[in-house]
């Protein structure tokens, strides 16, 4: 199942660490979180949904724990070629997006990306925890916000 | 329009497949790790912190009570306060690396995205409310059992007086004492302080 839906963690990794020399090992990280979390999974929700939730909060919890215990990290060939110079559109549009997404809070990234996966409102607020109408609001909000990044580049 | 143009792009953006994370990867030999590589360094190294301030505790409470209540050495009140002192650095550093760990394991991934900080924000709270509460007493106690000892040693207030050379060097200790909970509660916000600011973001509505 988690090969069926390893689209969902490979986003979720490049929208919480985009461009981190770690990446690959905070995906591992989230593959044993979901491990771990698979007894507790009683069909109530979709697979995919449960999953975006375990690996949106381990996710979270990753980043939480690396500023609990800072590390020294060498920094990747890509966080020394900043900006990445890919020739095809679809790697430069990718790149685009997930820059701008990176200017997000925590909470909005994991927002915008159930809103560009197509989830409905409902079913972002059942994996967030609100409601289906504060869902509404704040995709608006964070639509605004990354348009704005995306077009001047900034807040 | 806005809408349609950012999934657009978002389609755009993966119509191939994402690749590159996680290609090759094993799950099976992953599921089979308690932590990834860079957590479990981490964790490791908050591990070793925990048994190295334990160890070191351990020795110095063990020498402390060999001296005196195996060999019944008795000290005055003025040579005891250095010694307080290293014990106390000793406890405070184990238990906030113990602190440390404890929010490090703690989460509540099945639950919805905001339940799961609000979890996680009460666990912290809670541990750094039980945190300043224990030092509290401890360091109060401590305190009045120094106040105490003072002035037995001196043999009543009636000897307080401002020429004795040592009881500025006391009234320190006691001050430093009893600021030390307030000091570690700073510290506390100060550490938690970028978590504390996220779950705000998370929470604001």
């Amino acid at each position: 199942m988690i090969n069926k839906h390893q689209g969902i963690l490979q986003k979720i990794c490049n929208i919480y660490f985009y461009r981190s020399p770690d990446k690959e090992d905070y995906y591992q990280e989230i593959l044993i979180r979901l491990w771990k979390a698979y007894p507790s999974f009683k069909n109530q929700s979709s697979f995919s949904t449960w999953m975006y939730r375990v690996a949106l909060n381990s996710s979270i919890d990753i980043i939480r724990k690396q500023s609990l215990q800072p590390r020294k990290t060498e920094l990747s060939k890509s966080e020394y070629n900043l900006p990445a110079c890919e020739s095809n559109t679809e790697s430069d549009l990718k790149d685009k997006m997930y820059q701008a997404i990176n200017h997000l809070t925590d909470a909005e990234k994991a927002i915008i990306l159930l809103h560009l996966e197509e989830y409905s409102y409902k079913e972002i607020g059942e994996i967030i925890g609100i409601s289906e109408g504060n869902a509404g609001v704040r995709i608006s909000r964070i639509k605004n916000q990354l348009i704005k990044i995306l077009e001047n580049g900034k807040h | 329009m806005e809408n349609i143009d950012l999934k657009r792009m978002w389609q755009k953006a993966h119509i191939q497949n994402q690749g590159k994370i996680g290609d090759g990867t094993n799950i099976e030999e992953i599921i089979k790790m308690n932590h990834c590589k860079t957590i479990s360094i981490i964790m490791s190294d908050i591990k070793l912190r925990i048994l190295l301030y334990s160890l070191i505790l351990s020795v110095f409470i063990g020498l402390m009570l060999y001296a005196f209540v195996y060999l019944g050495i008795s000290f005055s009140i003025n040579s005891i306060v250095p010694f307080s002192l290293v014990g106390l650095f000793l406890l405070i550093s184990t238990t906030m690396e113990i602190n440390r760990f404890a929010v490090l394991t703690r989460n509540a991934d099945n639950l919805p995205v905001e339940a799961s900080q609000n979890y996680f924000r009460k666990k912290l709270n809670q541990m750094k409310t039980i945190d300043f509460l224990s030092y509290l007493i401890l360091l109060y106690l401590l305190a009045i059992l120094v106040i105490r000892g003072y002035i037995q040693d001196i043999g009543g207030f009636k000897n307080l007086t401002v020429t004795n050379e040592f009881q500025p060097i006391i009234f320190v200790f006691i001050f430093i004492l009893l600021l030390t909970p307030w000091f570690i509660k700073y510290q506390n916000n100060q550490q938690y302080r970028k978590i504390d600011s996220d779950l705000n973001d998370f929470m604001e509505n």
